[in-house]
């Protein structure tokens, strides 16, 4: 497997002179922190349903999971490869659909339909790519912000495969390895939920997804994908087929967006259209933010950024509530106040849902001006700060 | 390096001002409007509530804590169906008030508190809604709107959840964990049109009829009304318009229902984007008679004079009077309870939120009464829910049942809005029964 990356990503020979043409891999984790990092999410991710109070979190967490899956492979194709994508939406659709005609109407097994809904995604990725990555400039933009639009009209209109208006149920999509069934486990004589059991099957795509692009990253290819992103001109000088790289990167972006989106209609049971291509434009800018405030250029910031946003709303509303709670325990008048201003109940002038959307998109808008490099730069000026706090520690002994 | 700056600095001001776009318009509905009156309504519903002692107790359980019965509600409080999901919910909550307050709750002592949620009418954030407060109620008093309701429909069937779909596709009665009120949108069309090609006094026979409909569930199933009746009396339906929810230009497809001399246009739209269709066609000075479901008419339009024209050609359905027939028993106590618990305003739709809740009403009573509030309980209890009478406010009662069984209402009252006939400033211009709803078959899941 990595062989194939390899050659799908490989670069042109070294011109003569230079050495071998062999260059050493970068490690797969660089620092020990972060071999401790990826120890404590596998616990966590093994421990979280034996824990957790609410199946409701169990839920937004899978989601969150297969969102980070989905941006994993938007952050390969913007972090990496600097090409913007306002589609990916549009490809969590098509996997959504393929999981449905190809779990539900056909029947097939989970491993082949989770393939064929990835065929499917990186086919039309592949179709969108050869028009739109030939050119120089933002033309991907473009084209994929059309694709939402010809999506949400073909997912309307296509009768006999998306159920048009009243959409298709992908509930009923098997999502069996062997003879784990991940809709049904059951762990030392303890039946898990649903989002339970779809919580550690989406954790383990995370996993694995996270794996191929690490891989990716830190090939040739990856390397290549990391030239053209800054400096695409030189790239083609020194031998990069530049196009043939976007293409290549963008049809495993579709292809991954597509999976994720094809267990996440199996999660939620049945898909439909979204009221309107904007709210599919949503969800993409979503996926933007996700991979800005996770740190470009990481693999594990994609990740950091769904854990992040996708639930942050809910969490806004959470702590909305407790803060109403708190307030009539100790300051009734406050408390009656402020339910007069942000409530769900009768005569309130915001909702709780609404005021924790602008909350979240200012959080966001702060985020993104004081912290640009997001998360994963956050991490690395504190394990800068560490490291030299304990040189200097040394240092004094 | 630089130009990763760059491409930095563009992501994030296109998510920056996306997520502003996106906040803005999650806020437009907010300010609770103060113009607005009256009656009308969707649905259908209960008799009168009993203040019956259950035999037996029932035990606590998921939303119920041996007190206190809690009941989801779903609906939209700040997205584009706000104008019609908050007054709704007052509805609501003027009712099970009055059914706290004066009847001391359900079987007498059980109070009912609501667990609002807002749904934004989009079905991703609906089934976020609805997974954050499963466990926390019985069932849901109210799903709002056609799209969040199929969206959690899986959910419901999963999890033994029965719930009260905030809209009329006739998909939901035969689902047995919805408990759909009123009669149909496709019922609302059928009698709509029938009535209008025989009362109509210069020849519904001759007109030309065209329609409108919002490109969703709720459009296209609505509209499978229109296409029953017109093949029944041998209509040919000349053109037909699609919106999408959202749009606010709509000189397209006015041009093209007035470029096929369309005189009678049957719409299955939403206020807002009705009230842009009548003004779009107003400009274009192109003024057929138009017919609409429930959902197309909020008095909040009808209240304004100067709105008055664009009205003149329009009539809607619904189940329920108008708010100035007092001496209907069903008008009398809403207006009596709104007084007592309502807020200062409210809108056509704050009585389809109050007429929704009595067959909730009914249906917790039959659990109470058999013992069970668990969600098993009143599943099954659902099954033995027979006729329920919703005070005379509507045309005729839905009979529950099983759900191969139910028979929804079949008559409408049809409607025209009238600026002068405070508070919900709409008149009933006809109460009617096609005689082709027999052959309409209720699709089946």
């Amino acid at each position: 497997m990595k062989k194939i990356l390899e050659r799908a990503f490989k670069i042109a020979p070294p011109e003569t002179g230079s050495q071998s043409g062999v260059v050493k891999p970068l490690p797969l984790v660089r620092t020990p922190e972060g071999y401790v990092a990826i120890v404590g999410a596998i616990a966590l991710i093994i421990a979280a349903p034996f824990f957790a109070q609410s199946d409701n979190w169990m839920g937004q967490f899978s989601n969150a999971g297969l969102f980070a899956m989905a941006a994993i492979g938007l952050g390969l194709l913007s972090g990496y490869a600097g090409q913007i994508s306002l589609g990916h939406a549009a490809f969590l659709t098509i996997g959504a659909y393929s999981a449905a005609y190809f779990g539900v109407d056909r029947g097939l097994a989970f491993p082949l339909w989770l393939l064929l809904a990835g065929l499917v995604g990186a086919a039309i990725g592949l179709v969108v790519g050869l028009f739109s990555l030939r050119l120089r400039g933002d033309y991907l933009v473009i084209i994929t912000l059309a694709l939402v639009f010809v999506i949400f009209h073909v997912s309307k209109n296509w009768e006999s495969v998306t159920g048009g208006n009243n959409g298709v149920s992908a509930g009923l999509a098997s999502l069996n390895i062997g003879p784990i069934d991940f809709k049904n486990l059951s762990v030392f004589g303890r039946e898990l939920t649903k989002n339970q059991g779809i919580f550690w099957l989406a954790w383990i795509m995370v996993g694995i997804t996270a794996l191929l692009a690490r891989n990716i990253v830190r090939s040739r290819g990856g390397r290549a994908l990391q030239a053209i992103r800054d400096r695409d001109i030189a790239s083609e000088v020194i031998g990069i087929d530049t196009t043939r790289n976007k293409i290549y990167v963008f049809v495993l972006s579709s292809a991954i967006a597509s999976m994720a989106g094809g267990v996440l209609a199996v999660q939620r049971g049945h898909i439909s259209p979204p009221l309107g291509a904007p709210d599919e434009i949503f969800i993409s800018i979503q996926f933007l933010a996700i991979i800005v405030v996770g740190g470009l250029g990481t693999v594990y910031g994609p990740i950091l950024g769904a854990l992040f946003i996708y639930p942050l709303k809910i969490m806004l509303e959470e702590i909305i509530e407790i803060v109403v709670d708190l307030l009539e325990s100790i300051w009734p008048y406050a408390a009656d106040k402020l339910l007069s201003f942000i409530s769900n109940e009768s005569g309130a002038i915001i909702s709780t849902s609404a005021f924790s959307a602008i909350i979240y998109a200012i959080l966001l808008i702060l985020f993104l001006i004081f912290q640009p490099t997001g998360i994963a730069g956050l991490i690395r000026k504190a394990q800068i700060g560490t490291r030299v706090q304990i040189a200097k520690h040394k240092a004094k002994a | 390096m630089r130009k990763n700056r760059l491409l930095i600095s563009v992501v994030a001001l296109i998510t920056g001002l996306g997520l502003v776009a996106a906040a803005c318009n999650h806020n437009d509905d907010n300010a609770p409007s103060t113009t607005t009156t009256a009656a009308t309504t969707t649905t259908a519903a209960t008799g009168e509530p009993s203040a019956t002692v259950a035999p037996s107790e029932p035990s606590s359980t998921t939303g119920f804590d041996g007190t206190t019965i809690k009941l989801g509600f779903l609906t939209d409080l700040s997205g584009a169906l706000a104008i019609i999901g908050r007054p709704i919910r007052d509805g609501a909550q003027v009712y099970w008030d009055y059914v706290n307050e004066e009847l001391g709750g359900i079987g007498g002592k059980y109070k009912v508190e609501l667990v609002v949620e807002d749904t934004e009418d989009r079905p991703a954030v609906a089934v976020q809604a609805y997974q954050k407060i499963k466990d926390d109620v019985v069932m849901f008093a109210e799903i709002l709107s056609t799209p969040p309701t199929s969206a959690v429909l899986g959910f419901l069937k999963e999890d033994n959840i029965v719930a009260v779909p905030g809209s009329l596709a006739s998909s939901w009665i035969r689902e047995p964990n919805l408990l759909p009120n009123g009669a149909p949108y496709e019922y609302e069309i059928i009698n709509i049109v029938d009535w209008w090609y025989n009362n109509d006094e210069s020849g519904g026979a001759n007109d030309v009829y065209c329609s409108v409909h919002v490109d969703d569930i709720y459009g296209t199933s609505t509209i499978s009304g229109l296409d029953h009746i017109a093949n029944q009396l041998n209509i040919t339906v000349a053109e037909r318009q699609t919106i999408s929810r959202g749009d606010t230009e709509f000189s397209t497809q006015i041009t093209a229902l007035e470029e096929a001399n369309c005189t009678v246009v049957v719409a299955a739209t939403v206020p807002t984007e009705q009230r842009g269709l009548l003004t779009a066609a107003a400009t274009q000075g192109f003024a057929p008679t138009w017919l609409g479901a429930l959902p197309t008419y909020l008095s909040l339009f009808g209240a304004v004079e100067a709105l008055a024209p664009l009205y003149s050609k329009f009539y809607y359905v619904q189940d329920a009077p108008p708010l100035t027939e007092t001496d209907n028993p069903g008008v009398a106590n809403f207006n009596a309870r709104h007084e007592t618990y309502g807020p200062d305003m409210f809108s056509t739709f704050s009585l389809s939120g109050y007429f929704q809740s009595f067959s909730v009403h009914q249906l917790l009573e039959k659990a109470v009464e058999l013992g069970d509030l668990s969600r098993e309980g009143i599943l099954a209890a659902s099954e033995q829910l027979g006729e329920v009478d919703v005070e005379q406010l509507a045309a005729s009662n839905f009979i529950y049942g099983p759900a191969a069984t139910r028979t929804p209402p079949r008559a409408s009252r049809i409607m025209a809005p009238d600026h002068t006939m405070a508070p919900d400033f709409i008149r009933q211009v006809a109460e009617f029964e096609s005689t082709h709803i027999g052959s309409f078959s209720l699709p089946t899941p």
